[in-house]
């Protein structure tokens, strides 16, 4: 187990404002899908924006509370195996968690800023900038939406369960594998969401809008998209795995997580067929 | 019909949906407290259907005294919905997103509409918990909340979100399924299944998705076969919003949709053709 800071609850509202800084500029950029003249510029540039101007902000926050601390975002672009030492003791951004969604219009993309001791999430906040819901977690402190307490829903079998699902990777290999996975759990499950998103995805899964999610197809997370969800996910009393349903890891590069280590367990047996 | 009645029904439309949205709002705060005793969440969203859909209705007939009013809950059966369509009637689906609803998430909606002889002339869909409302009327453009929307006018494949709605825990429907997609995959940018119909549909409208399939991929005997009956309170409203912000719709088997069938929300006409071809190619 990490050894916790002392100050969890001070880093906790840090984060939630470092998040909600980034998606206040995730708004700026966000071609609202009304007319808007922007829209029609190149949507590319508009991510590039909100990507780096949104790690700046968060980045500004977390400086002004904590001046000495290490922060690593996505735009840092560190390659993972020069990611160890600084995940000892580090802040996490990801500025936009859903770039595709971004791009597009569709408002299933988040900002995330985590808090991370010895390689595990303590502290996380992802911030759904378009529907300003804000879920945030901290060790041993709960998790919450918009300030009140979440839980993941009570434990039920897979026949019950809605099922998220991501597709990362579009190479004949990838599609092969998620169109055989995919396959096998529709009819299987209550029902089944792609969102394109895994960490609105995990933080639904933390608030009882889903059952689990899972990615049955290569994916290239990298610690500042994961950190957030795992530690909102434990913390709403769900569980949290690696993309192939292993002790969750910051360091693979996929997640997966559920309401009850059973429902995961089922949800990758069917998956696997 | 005068243009003013025209833009009266959009507006009673527009109404109607969001009395419709109100209750569920109403009742989406109860069910959170309910929530913690385990109440059957199932029959909660029933009760509330059949209240958002008698809020819907009165504000209706507040407006349009004895005109018929037809509604997802108890319909009726299909030749008798079909018949009153054509002769002029209110269509409503107090609650589109049922899943997503009872699971507590934000986004499901209320969808009304008036058709008349097989042609939608106004439609309006109330997301109530983002406050979003779409609405459109016969040659008159869609809009949400009341500024015009319009589809991404996207021609290719390679740069589309594909989207649909799937319900079914049929073994060999997921196969076709999944057969489908796996034709589509390596054509396009991206895939979502977002969840209720309404939610495909008004993404297209509103430019955010490229194409929407209303119940999964089309499938070879679909592309090979008749009109295919659908929930005619969601088709209904969609032709008419996609297509008045700029979309092209056909049914799943290529030809003129139908409001009261299933059919494919596409961007633009070429981007519904390149589907269709993409599908019919030879392979699994």
């Amino acid at each position: 187990m990490a050894s916790l800071p002392p100050d969890l609850e001070r880093r906790l509202r840090v984060a939630e404002a470092a998040a909600r800084a980034a998606g206040a500029v995730q708004k700026l950029y966000y071609a609202s899908g009304i007319a808007s003249e922007a829209k029609h510029g190149d949507p590319r540039d508009r991510l590039s924006r909100a990507d780096t101007e949104g790690q700046e902000a968060a980045v500004a926050v977390i400086r002004a509370a904590f001046p000495d601390e290490r922060i690593v975002g996505e735009e840092d672009d560190l390659p993972r195996d020069q990611l160890g030492p600084y995940l000892e003791a580090c802040w996490l951004i990801d500025p936009v968690d859903g770039t595709i969604n971004y791009v597009h219009d569709f408002p299933s993309f988040a900002a995330g800023v985590a808090y991370v001791s010895e390689a595990e999430p303590v502290v996380g906040a992802i911030y759904v900038s378009i529907h300003d819901e804000m879920f945030s977690a901290a060790r041993g402190l709960g998790a919450t939406l918009n300030g009140r307490p979440i839980h993941v829903v009570a434990p039920r079998e897979l026949k019950d369960a809605f099922v998220g699902i991501h597709i990362r990777e579009v190479g004949p290999a990838a599609v092969a594998q998620f169109i055989d996975s995919t396959r096998r759990i529709l009819p299987r499950a209550h029902g089944v969401r792609l969102l394109g998103c895994p960490m609105v995805s995990l933080a639904y899964v933390a608030c009882g809008r889903l059952d689990c999610f899972g990615t049955f197809s290569p994916t290239k997370l990298a610690p500042w998209d994961l950190a957030p969800a795992a530690i909102v996910l434990t913390e709403a009393g769900g569980v949290v795995a690696t993309q192939h349903g292993t002790p969750f890891d910051i360091l693979e590069p996929g997640i997966s997580g559920a309401s009850s280590q059973a429902l995961l367990d089922e949800l990758f047996a069917v998956a696997r067929g | 019909m005068s243009d003013e009645v025209e833009e009266r029904r959009r507006r009673v439309a527009e109404a109607a949906a969001r009395a419709a949205g109100a209750v569920h709002l109403r009742y989406r705060g109860e069910r959170l407290t309910l929530e913690v005793k385990r109440d059957n969440p199932i029959d909660y969203a029933t009760r509330a259907d059949v209240e958002s859909q008698a809020a819907a209705r009165d504000v209706i007939l507040g407006a349009f005294p004895g005109e018929a009013v037809v509604g997802e809950e108890g319909a009726g059966d299909r030749s008798e919905v079909e018949r009153r369509a054509e002769a002029g009637c209110w269509l409503i689906d107090p609650l589109d997103g049922t899943m997503e609803y009872v699971h507590g998430s934000p986004v499901f909606s209320a969808i009304v509409s008036y058709v008349k002889g097989g042609e939608t002339l106004a439609a309006a869909v109330y997301f109530p918990v983002l406050g979003e409302l779409y609405s459109a009327g016969a040659g008159r453009g869609a809009t949400l909340n009341e500024e015009p929307v319009r589809v991404s006018g996207q021609t290719e494949l390679r740069s589309a979100i594909f989207s649909c709605a799937y319900r079914s825990s049929l073994p060999e429907r997921a196969r076709l399924f999944a057969a489908g997609l796996a034709k589509l995959l390596p054509h396009i940018e991206a895939f979502r299944l977002p969840g209720a119909p309404s939610v495909g549909a008004c993404n297209v409208a509103r430019g955010a998705f490229d194409l929407f399939a209303h119940t999964g991929v089309p499938t070879p005997e679909q592309r090979r076969g008749g009109l295919l009956p659908a929930q005619p309170w969601e088709a209904a409203a969609f032709v008419l919003l996609v297509r008045e912000a700029g979309g092209a719709v056909a049914a799943y088997n290529g030809g003129p949709p139908s409001v009261l069938g299933l059919n494919v929300y596409a961007a633009s006409e070429a981007l519904l053709r390149r589907f269709f071809a993409v599908l019919d190619e030879p392979g699994a």
